[in-house]
């Protein structure tokens, strides 16, 4: 029958890091054939080194599995909070997940956050306890913890994704439980894009799940959210490696290739349409992501500037939610203001640009984005600090805030409550989840989520509490912008916007770990704050009078020049401000924790 | 045996010196990371046939064409070298005056701490052929030498210089400063009481936190706090305005000798010459190679016993590192590198070559140029570590 859909079941996996997601996925496309043994790298669906390293998926993936005449299609989605967006749109395309949990770990905070993501997308959720193998593991608890958050566990499934235990009767139960998708053929064209990314022969490669209707080569398609159109080239399936089908019709999961030149017209979440036949309305859910996190990245050789324009134009063709900006710093010279999801996406911007293009980078402290109302009217939309206008000509100023959600075992409430007012949180709720679980819910700046929030939010609850957020809008603030003095002169990167009530706390412990970062020059050196004209906080780094190898190692010179070497290789690594060599460190001295706390 | 082929040519044309490492000690200084073992007469006759079997390889691979090689220096360094007899001193330097021609004037150092010197042990050392001691004194200061694990006090390695000083008319003695707590005035005191005893020759080490070492650990747990180095500069400061004024002459960063004695052996370190290092852990440049042995006796003896050299690495230097090396080691010395010298092994001239660092050196004050050669100033001897480094390739 035309467009059948029975026979397909859309699944993803959701787990906490370490449950076993990438492993059980292995296991279920070694099972199923679509990759022999001998074939199988660890961990096919994350491809990226930097994923395998980290363990965390960055780019969603799909898979098609057959099994006893089925057609289950696999979505991995990427597994953190900047990301969250993706995870959402990865979600949407499916009908069921499976709920990978550890058999000697039991439920955790994210595993929860995610649970309830799942629930709001009505997927029928399939538990999996994993890793009974273990001597440690106790299936019967967790079965308790999952009927305690309301989780039906009749079906749940005792598995083993190492010796392969349960993958049979997790397919079956794939087929049992979740719901095929809906046939509707005959409707016009919609296509859920859960991911994009970018070859450089075919260019644009959407991932899609066609919701309704069908789409064919030499087809003309529409993007909804910018009513771009395009002819399709080809349409096929993941085996994971793609394979033509000339046709992807409603239920399917598949690709996309219309010869689309940019990413940032094919972005996640858009829909796709018949250009001929349209249809009325695009699926729900799609926001345009805006980046949440600025810094400026700058290379320590300012010759390499056109090599960090090369990589981040690289860097963009896969990543619509990656943007960047020309900027000039006078303490760094010519650089970039680039825009991230958030932390851990700028971490592995960064990382990516050091590792694939070998660039040596000073990288700013992260910034947000304000609102300033000038007194003239005039509104700026400021990303670095260091154009922030005269305070005289400001009206007033807005910061982003954001609804962060907590989840933590009871006994830290009380840390991390007070952890949140310090960093300017309105209490919003707080609910028992299970017996000894909380959430919690703040209304927060999220120019305080972004210093170092989530690392004392972890020490303080011992590792346990996890942390999601969402941006909600723009808030007025008392701010103003902090400078920094190195030498008597301002260094433009070093300025950060704080509130005016912590400015001189602020300053005093900024000066103080800037001290200990900057190595003592050959001269005395001043770190001031100020706040306009007024300094708030001085400290001064010691001239630097001896550093010479004194020890005669028995002839050993090879340790001597490697002693030597080491110091050089540093002292390259600096960035000279002025007269003064200042290590990529001190540039996120505003991320780090004071020793004290 | 494997060598490298130009280790002959080298040793053809030129003396060189030989360094002899004797791993064993009674018991570790805190602040020592050179190897040793627990000393056991038995375990250290073994090694020494094993040191034997070494040298003799070293004498056959370097005789290979028929010549003889001429030692210029030879230097007992360990460990604790003190722990050896006279009479297995005297075997040993047996060995290397049959195997290796050993100039008549060589100069033969022997590294030796205080507690364990007695008169009849130096005058059998003196006899055995040593011509020169290194005293392992470290400091006049009780605390200090308790806080270094040394096992002698002031009041014995004033005794025992003196004592050294009636068999021996070339001596050194070893001072470490800027050890944790201790001020510029007991400092001070150390050197008074040194200059007092007027030694041949003295070295000044400041005190490093080696990894791995008993002090590095101490340091970790925050038992104590490393010295600054702004009173280590005063330190060294004060100890080069003390020991000039009492007629030494400060030669090299860490080294002061009276007229005529300078440290021949560290000398060939600093000039770029070879020298053959045999033991454990023991270093050798030769021939453009740097290279060194396993720093491991059992692995050291097993290597030997399997007919091969114990060398674990060995490094041939670019044209680059050579000429980084010849630099940055003869700045050490406080009459510089030579122009001329330089020119003549490298066929490049040394201020052109390195023109733009040059520039910047001399403009920081750190380094300056005068009579064919290049030499740091005294801020220079301060952060000689900023000047060496920009030579490096």
């Amino acid at each position: 029958m035309k467009g059948k859909t029975d026979h397909i079941r859309n699944f993803c996996i959701i787990a906490h890091i370490d449950h076993g997601k990438s492993t059980l996925a292995d296991r279920l496309l070694e099972y199923t054939g679509v990759l022999s043994e001998r074939e199988m790298k660890d961990q096919v669906l994350d491809k990226m080194d930097l994923e395998r390293e980290r363990g965390i998926t960055i780019k969603a993936q799909a898979v098609r599995l057959e099994y006893k005449g089925y057609e289950l299609n696999l979505i991995d989605t990427p597994g953190h909070v900047d990301f969250a967006y993706e995870v959402s749109r990865s979600l949407a395309a499916c009908e069921g997940a499976l709920l990978v949990i550890d058999a000697s770990q039991g439920v955790e905070a994210q595993t929860l956050a995610n649970i309830y993501l799942a629930l709001e997308h009505d997927l029928e959720i399939i538990p999996v306890i994993n890793k009974i193998d273990l001597p440690s593991a106790n299936p019967d608890w967790v079965k308790e913890q999952l009927m305690d958050i309301g989780i039906d566990v009749e079906g749940a499934i005792l598995a083993s994704a190492k010796d392969g235990t349960g993958i049979e009767d997790i397919l079956d139960a794939i087929i049992k439980y979740i719901p095929a998708p809906e046939n509707t053929i005959d409707s016009p064209l919609r296509a859920l894009v859960f991911d994009s990314i970018y070859d450089a022969y075919q260019g644009v490669i959407a991932y899609v799940r066609i919701v309704d209707g069908q789409v064919k080569p030499g087809e003309e398609i529409k993007l909804m959210s910018n009513n771009k159109v395009y002819e399709v080239d080809e349409v096929g399936v993941f085996k994971p490696d793609m394979v033509k089908t000339g046709i992807l019709s409603s239920g399917e999961v598949g690709y996309i290739i219309a010869g689309i030149k940019d990413v940032k017209n094919c972005r996640v979440g858009d829909t796709i349409t018949s250009a001929q036949n349209p249809a009325s309305e695009p699926l729900p859910g799609y926001k345009k992501i805006k980046p949440m996190v600025y810094s400026g990245l700058y290379p320590t050789d300012n010759a390499d500037y056109g090599l960090l324009n090369d990589a981040l134009e690289k860097l963009q063709l896969n990543d619509a939610s990656l943007t960047y900006e020309p900027e000039t710093s006078e303490a760094l010279g010519f650089g970039f203001r680039v825009g991230f999801l958030g932390l851990l996406h700028m971490e592995i911007i960064q990382e990516r640009l050091e590792r694939e293009y070998g660039l040596d980078l000073v990288v700013t402290a992260p910034s947000v984005e304000y609102l300033i109302s000038l007194k003239d009217g005039e509104i700026l939309e400021i990303e670095n600090p260091a154009d922030f206008p005269d305070v005289n000509n400001i009206e007033k100023i807005e910061e982003p805030y954001v609804k962060a959600e907590i989840f933590l075992p009871d006994e830290f409430v009380g840390q991390a409550m007070e952890l949140c007012q310090q960093n300017r949180g309105e209490f919003k709720d707080m609910q028992y989840i299970d017996e000894n679980r909380v959430r919690l819910v703040y209304d927060i700046p999220l120019s305080e989520l972004i210093t170092d929030f989530f690392d004392h939010l972890k020490s303080r609850t011992r590792g346990y509490a996890t942390l999601d957020y969402e941006f909600i809008g723009f808030k007025e603030s008392k701010l103003v912008k902090l400078d920094i003095l190195i030498s008597g002169e301002p260094v433009d990167a070093l300025s950060i916007i704080v509130h005016a009530d912590t400015a001189e706390a602020k300053g005093r412990s900024l000066v103080s770990r800037l001290k200990k970062l900057i190595p003592q020059q050959m001269f005395e050196v001043p770190v001031q704050a100020a706040i306009g004209n007024k300094i708030i906080a001085r400290v001064n780094i010691k001239a630097l009078r001896k550093n010479v190898l004194a020890k005669c190692y028995g002839g050993d010179v090879t340790r001597k020049r490697k002693l030597l070497e080491r110091q050089k290789e540093g002292k390259k690594r600096m960035k000279m401000v002025g007269k003064v060599e200042i290590p990529q460190e001190a540039f996120m001295a505003v991320l780090q924790r004071d020793e004290d706390e | 045996m494997k060598m490298n082929r130009d280790m002959n040519n080298d040793i053809n044309n030129d003396t060189f010196g030989l360094y002899l490492h004797i791993p064993f000690c009674q018991g570790k200084c805190r602040y020592c990371d050179f190897y040793s073992v627990n000393f056991e007469q038995a375990l250290l006759e073994k090694y020494l046939s094993y040191l034997k079997k070494e040298l003799l390889s070293y004498s056959i691979l370097l005789q290979g064409k028929g010549r003889k090689v001429e030692l210029e220096t030879i230097y007992f360094g360990g460990g604790t070298p003190g722990l050896l007899s006279a009479e297995e001193l005297a075997q040993v330097l047996d060995l290397i005056s049959q195997e290796f021609s050993l100039s008549p004037l060589a100069e033969v150092s022997l590294e030796v701490n205080p507690s364990s010197l007695t008169g009849e042990k130096l005058q059998a050392y003196r006899k055995s052929g040593i011509n020169r001691l290194s005293i392992g004194v470290q400091s006049f200061n009780d605390r200090e030498l308790s806080f270094l694990g040394r096992r002698h006090d002031a009041r014995e390695a004033r005794e025992k210089i003196e004592l050294a000083g009636r068999y021996f008319d070339n001596y050194s003695i070893d001072l470490i400063y800027a050890i944790p707590d201790q001020e510029l005035a007991d400092w001070e005191r150390t050197l008074q009481q040194a200059i007092q005893l007027s030694p041949y020759h003295v070295s000044l080490y400041s005190l490093q936190i080696e990894e791995g070492t008993p002090l590095a650990s101490s340091l970790a747990a925050g038992e104590f706090e490393e010295t600054d180095n702004s009173l280590d500069a005063e330190m060294y400061l004060l100890a080069r305005q003390f020991l000039r004024a009492s007629g030494y002459e400060h030669y090299e960063i860490s080294n002061f000798a009276r007229n005529g004695y300078q440290s021949r052996h560290n000398r060939l370190y600093w000039e770029f010459r070879p020298y053959l290092g045999v033991g454990p852990g023991s270093h050798s440049f030769m021939g453009g190679e740097r290279f060194w042995n396993h720093a491991d006796l059992s692995l050291y003896m097993e290597k030997l016993n399997q007919g091969e050299l114990p060398v674990q690495e060995r490094i041939q230097l670019s044209r680059e590192e050579q000429m980084a090396e010849m630099v940055f080691m003869g700045l050490r010395l406080l009459e510089g590198v030579s122009l001329t010298e330089f020119y003549k092994m490298f066929n490049v001239s040394l201020t052109e070559y390195y023109a733009r660092e040059i520039e910047k050196l001399q403009s920081q004050g750190l380094i300056t140029i005068g009579n064919d050669r290049i030499s740091l100033t005294e801020k220079g001897l301060l952060l000689g570590n900023l000047v060496f480094m920009e030579f490096l390739p």
